[in-house]
């Protein structure tokens, strides 16, 4: 049973992450200030406010000198990105493109999952600092606000490893997970120079006017990066009409797909990781099969006049899709529209997949794929072998790593998870008389934390199905373990027992 | 002198002939200039006066019917214009905040929805207010042709225009309205400093005890 030192330390802990959030807020803050966005401002300044108040209730009534348990962890950080949507959706609210706090509290689990659905309404009319805040919510959420929180105020937390996996984090390049945090946010913010500079150049070429560029670049390189998906324009991708920027975002994209080990392995210098990596070269078969039936299923449609339109259009979206990103080059009613049914289950299936674990991207990822599907064709070849043959399966990920049984039930018991989520957000909106393909769309690029629509997303949609997207994503983004974790610390809590 | 035979016979005749063939002339190079310059537009316009005005969403959702069709299409042009080379491509928002924007009217009535419009150089530089956080957008109408995936742009969904005309100016919008903001942020400012002083009072508390 979980001690109250271990609630407070939750709490505690809580209050950190949430002073940290309302740290971020300063920057849209000052941006707004410097243009002379009065209202966003103060819009900014509540939501700061508010964090620090949080914080200081919490390093008042939550302190505790006691050592936390192993306990503390996992549900620390279900938790902290519970609240951090609630805190992170005050600006957003306030700045009056929201119908309810509700669907301010959407966009704001959106962002912080990667997801990149919206319900926000007129955003061509929204001021800079509050659109930079949406989409720097998409960045803290995408590198794991936990996981900086704890590199920055708790330096040798010894539950830290509990939280890093819990933010769906796998990759150790360090022994320790505050160094491996500190360097992915080191390596994250160079990227972030290299790649803003190359979307500026890139959009300053579309017609994009110097100042404007800048801006959209930060937003689409962070955005892009972190898999999330939103854009500071209600066009999307469209807006720029330049292939040289969707190259440049695709870029973005398959950089964020990728495995933090592999860019550790190539900042090093080991290229050879990049085709030895069991999770790489999943990648390459999943994408490559899933844009091959997608172009397959336009052609067949006939939905482009010319091959090259047709896998310019295509690739990007199933680029987009199995990163978990959810740019479009299309608009969304378009899938429905033009985009056949084998086009359409292709781009399904790229979402449900995801990009590689110890990336930002959502889904099952690559890695349980491969495990899983190896598996399967492990237990064909064991038939054929005498019983009592020792057989010892590896895959490789920045070293070779024995497949034990545990490892496959782990994998297929995510993957079961995911498929289950998947289909249930598509049962729920099927009551509210959704087509069941469409549904289906729609809730895999909910729960896979991917953010390609076809127009079931709106401010518009029931407020059920609000709510099944926000746990959707929430629980998509987490990889389960740390919400089931949650509930079964909520369930144990001393309270809990007196009652029952 | 104008009295002379000569004259009467031979020079005032020719004087009007003369002026007969220059405003002859005259008029077959007017007519050429207008058959040349005006006759496709005045011709277009006729056969434009029966086109309705359609919007982003049957654009968008029946866009099979609508493909390489004149349309004329009509919203709030967006901030900011791309200008490539002596064309520019618009942003045009055809949602009910085009009409009834909602910075002015506070009134939520759904997302952004429109359309990309490419056009000449010329029209976009005509256009003064483009649709932002403190300004209102010009509304323009475009009349031009529907391409359902464009192959000239990847196969863009797109309207290319052959004339745009300013319906309505844009204007900058006061951006002053504060509601009950500033009383909610004095209040949490009042809160944070009197929690402030509780925690900074018991941190030195507990460092004494320490000690």
């Amino acid at each position: 049973m979980p001690k109250s030192s271990d609630t407070k330390a939750i709490l505690e802990n809580l209050g950190k992450v949430i002073l940290g959030l309302g740290a971020a807020m300063l920057i849209p803050l000052f941006l707004s200030l410097s243009l002379g966005e009065w209202k966003p401002a103060l819009d900014l300044g509540v939501g700061f406010l508010s964090c620090v108040a949080f914080w200081l209730i919490t390093a008042l009534t939550c302190r505790t000198e006691a050592n936390a348990t192993w306990a503390v962890g996992m549900p620390t950080v279900a938790l902290s990105w519970l609240v951090a949507m609630l805190f992170g959706a005050i600006p957003l609210y306030l700045s009056g493109h929201f119908g309810s706090f509700l669907d301010a509290s959407f966009d704001c689990m959106s962002g912080l999952a990667t997801t990149g659905l919206t319900v926000i309404q007129d955003l061509d009319h929204l001021s800079y600092g509050v659109n930079l805040w949406r989409h720097m919510i998409m960045f803290l959420g995408g590198q794991g606000i936990v996981v900086i929180v704890l590199a920055l105020f708790v330096p040798g937390a010894s539950w830290a490893t509990d939280m890093y996996r819990g933010e769906g984090r796998e990759d150790h390049i360090f022994p320790n997970i505050i160094s491996t945090a500190r360097f992915i946010w080191v390596v994250s913010l160079v990227y972030l120079i290299i790649g803003t500079l190359i979307l500026w150049v890139t959009a300053l070429k579309a017609g994009m006017p110097p100042g404007k560029g800048l801006f959209d670049s930060i937003c689409i390189f962070m955005a892009g990066y972190d898999t999330g998906g939103f854009t500071p324009r209600s066009q999307g991708i469209i807006f720029y009409h330049s292939v040289w920027f969707e190259c440049a975002t695709m870029i973005t994209m398959i950089l964020g797909m990728t495995n933090f080990g592999v860019h550790y392995a190539l900042w090093r210098g080991r290229r050879s990781e990049l085709h030895r990596n069991t999770e790489m070269r999943c990648l390459a078969v999943t994408l490559s099969l899933t844009v091959f039936f997608a172009i397959a299923g336009l052609s067949i449609s006939k939905s482009y006049p010319t091959l090259l339109a047709m896998f310019r259009r295509g690739f990007y979206q199933i680029v987009s899709g199995h990163s978990g990103t959810g740019f479009m080059t299309i608009y969304g009613k378009q899938f429905v529209s033009k985009w056949g049914p084998l086009a359409l289950l292709a781009a399904i299936i790229a979402m449900g997949l995801g990009g590689a674990s110890g990336s930002t991207s959502g889904g099952i990822k690559a890695i349980r794929v491969a495990i899983s599907t190896r598996a399967l064709w492990w237990d064909a070849k064991r038939l054929l072998l005498p019983p009592d043959a020792v057989i010892v399966h590896k895959y490789h990920n920045l070293r070779d790593i024995v497949v034990t049984e545990r490892v496959v039930r782990n994998a297929l018991l995510v993957t079961l998870c995911y498929i289950l989520t998947y289909l249930g957000g598509a049962l729920i909106l099927t009551f509210y008389g959704y087509p069941l393909s469409l549904a289906i769309f729609e809730s895999t690029s909910a729960c896979a934390n991917v953010g390609l629509t076809c127009g079931i997303t709106s401010h518009a949609m029931p407020v059920l199905g609000k709510i099944t997207f926000i746990a959707q994503m929430w629980m998509g983004r987490l990889e389960f373990i740390s919400v089931f974790t949650l509930i079964g610390y909520l369930l144990k809590l001393p309270w809990r027992n007196r009652i029952v | 002198m104008f009295d002379s035979v000569f004259f009467r016979r031979f020079c005032f005749p020719m004087r009007i002939k003369n002026l007969m063939n220059i405003a002859i002339f005259s008029g077959i190079i007017m007519l050429l200039f207008i058959s040349i310059f005006e006759s496709p537009r005045s011709f277009a316009k006729d056969s434009w006066s029966a086109v309705p005005i359609v919007t982003s969403v049957d654009l968008i959702e029946k866009s099979d019917k609508f493909d390489g069709e004149m349309v004329i299409y009509e919203g709030e042009v967006i901030d900011p214009i791309l200008f490539v080379g002596n064309k520019a491509w618009l942003a045009i928002n055809d949602d009910l905040y085009a009409k009834r924007p909602r910075r002015i009217f506070e009134e939520l009535k759904g997302g952004n929805s429109g359309l990309t419009v490419l056009v000449d150089r010329k029209y976009a530089e005509r256009i003064k207010f483009t649709g932002s956080y403190n300004s209102i957008g010009d509304r323009l109408r475009i009349t031009g042709v529907f391409h359902e995936s464009s192959p000239d742009f990847g196969g863009e969904l797109m309207i290319e225009a052959l004339s745009v005309k300013i319906v309505k100016r844009g204007f900058r919008i006061n951006t002053h309205k504060f509601g009950r903001t500033p009383i909610v942020f004095a209040a949490l400012s009042l809160l944070t400093f009197i929690l402030l002083g509780l925690w900074l009072s018991q941190r030195a508390k507990a460092e004494r005890t320490s000690t």
